[in-house]
């Protein structure tokens, strides 16, 4: 897994030089309509992307430009009017009853009355999961990656919102999902906690090998998380541009300030303003 | 019916087991309370002494005192009937109301056809409705219960439907990524989320059954809180009319703490901390 990762980040650095790895997810022209026929709302329009696998790619944009509704669309929780997606070639309702993504929601969505360790264990008890044959984590190994050992009994209110959020990110990665789709999940911390969970959640990517489809507002966490950025238009949103992040694969909060990520930001803003 | 739960979360956490009884606040609260009952039975007290109201119209809190302990084992005998007519009432009124409920929110048509049936029942007044449940059951205990479940209906129909609906969205879009079934939806999630407001529901009718009783006796019966208030009144014993209005009210104030303690029981989370 660790290798497959590698690849994939060290292969990023030419413009097709990700050619080599499997496409994860494909979205193939594709368009949301909200609404009856009299008043409809075109959320997104003629949306082509291809994810490939072990790529982290965020998708950024105006507030309520749909890029939450075209990763609700990959996460088969909305039906594209036209067009379709795909996953691993195979339909995005087979990859959800197989386990094969997860997703994270800006917020934690835990079950308050259920304790840390049974909201990790979510995944497998409902929609006919099966641990034994689903190659699924413990679930304490899941909280042990999110570095929450020892609150397994707590209850979701005992916790701050950086430690739900990391509880939820768990639940995500119990199943051992092959793509995580991430909707803002750190839009609602602060910036110190959100900081510390963007190192963390690049060293779980690396670990993993994972496919991350991650959207945000920030310009920064967009640039300091990802190999590509896709910039999404205004309403109805189209894909307005990709830019690739030529930064090196070893990513530390340093980063955060140097001048290389203040360029792409900078460039990224432009793609924003033009789209 | 808004929810008001004002979590003592002032003071450092106790471990849960403790949470039943009454922190610092509630020991306080409960203090100043028997205090103002005291002060109004004193003032109460002055009054009749002061006016020199005769005993056969109103009596002093002593002469209801005097008359509590002369016959407490009529009271007692009283109570006994009328606490099984509201016990089986308060289930029969709440398990209905839940299962009508659970129909409503599964069947927008059920609902749709029946909850005007159900505001329609719950404005004819429960005193005109009594006379005919006498006609149809009898002059047993089955009109009584019937009257009190009728009663228990309405409050926690309302509260259960809208508990049963107040389900964060989110957590039913990761219930569907999960691909949960129906069936799962609703006892891992919609139970949970309903149970405050069913509980709040639940509170109201527990005091609402006693009132049923007793109405139900008033209408036909040989026995029972309400069969001895009319006596009393008839028999111009004011006295012991008011040890039977104070028993009444025990009846009702202890199934009112019963639930409570259940709640606190049950309800373990803070179910006003969003997640």
């Amino acid at each position: 897994m660790n290798a497959m990762a590698h690849a994939a980040t060290t292969a990023d650095t030419g413009t097709a030089g990700i050619a080599p790895a499997r496409v994860a997810i494909d979205i193939d022209n594709v368009a949301v309509t909200f609404g009856g026929s009299s008043k409809a709302v075109r959320a997104i329009d003629n949306v082509s992307l291809k994810v490939h696998e072990g790529e982290f790619i965020s998708l950024i944009g105006h507030s309520g430009c749909g890029k939450s509704t075209l990763l609700r669309t990959i996460a088969d929780i909305i039906e594209p009017s036209e067009g379709k997606v795909s996953i691993f070639a195979g339909t995005t309702s087979s990859a959800r009853a197989a386990r094969t993504f997860s997703m994270v929601f800006q917020q934690s969505v835990l079950m308050p009355w259920a304790k840390v360790i049974d909201n990790v264990r979510l995944p497998f008890e409902v929609g006919g999961a099966n641990p034994k044959t689903g190659n699924f984590m413990d679930p304490r190994e899941a909280l042990k990656l999110v570095e929450l050992e020892g609150f397994e009994d707590a209850l979701p209110s005992e916790l701050s919102g950086g430690m739900r959020q990391r509880v939820s990110i768990a639940r995500a990665l119990v199943t051992r999902p092959k793509v995580l789709l991430m909707d803002e999940p750190f839009g609602a911390l602060d910036e110190l906690v959100r900081d510390t969970l963007n190192v963390e959640l690049l060293r779980i990517w690396k670990q993993s090998g994972m496919t991350i489809v991650f959207v945000t507002h920030s310009l920064q966490e967009a640039v300091f998380l990802s190999q590509r950025v896709v910039v999404m238009s205004r309403r109805p949103s189209r894909i307005g541009g990709i830019l690739e992040v030529d930064l090196p694969a070893e990513r530390d909060l340093a980063l955060k300030d140097a001048p290389e990520l203040g360029r792409y930001v900078a460039r990224l803003r432009d793609m924003l303003g033009a789209g | 019916m808004s929810i008001d739960r004002s979590v003592g979360t002032t003071a450092a956490p106790l471990p849960r087991i403790w949470s039943i009884f009454p922190s610092p606040d509630a020991a306080r609260a409960l203090g100043m309370a028997m205090l103002g009952l005291t002060l109004t039975l004193i003032i109460w007290q002055l009054i009749i002494v002061l006016f020199k109201v005769p005993t056969y119209l109103v009596p002093a809190p002593t002469d209801v005192a005097g008359a509590v302990s002369r016959d407490l084992p009529l009271l007692l005998e009283a109570a006994v009937p009328t606490i099984t007519e509201a016990f089986f009432g308060f289930l029969l009124g709440n398990t209905v109301a839940l299962l009508v409920a659970v129909s409503f929110v599964y069947n927008k048509v059920v609902e749709e056809m029946f909850y005007p049936v159900a505001i329609l029942i719950k404005t004819i007044p429960i005193v005109a409705i009594a006379p005919v449940l006498k006609i149809i059951l009898g002059n047993g205990i089955e009109p009584k219960i019937v009257i009190a479940a009728l009663i228990c209906f309405f409050p926690t129909l309302v509260n259960s439907v809208r508990g049963f609906r107040a389900v964060n969205p989110q957590l039913l879009e990761l219930m569907r990524v999960l691909s949960a079934s129906k069936t799962e939806v609703f006892l891992r999630v919609r139970v949970y989320s309903a149970l405050p407001y069913i509980f709040s529901a639940l509170k109201i009718s527990v005091t609402m059954c006693v009132l049923g009783a007793i109405v139900g006796e008033w209408i036909g019966a040989n026995k029972g809180i309400g069969y001895l208030l009319l006596q009393s009144m008839f028999d111009f014993n004011a006295p012991r009319l008011f040890a039977t209005i104070l028993t009444a009210s025990v009846i009702a104030i202890t199934g009112f703490a019963i639930v409570s303690m259940l709640e606190k029981w049950i309800i373990r989370w803070d179910p006003g901390v969003a997640m």
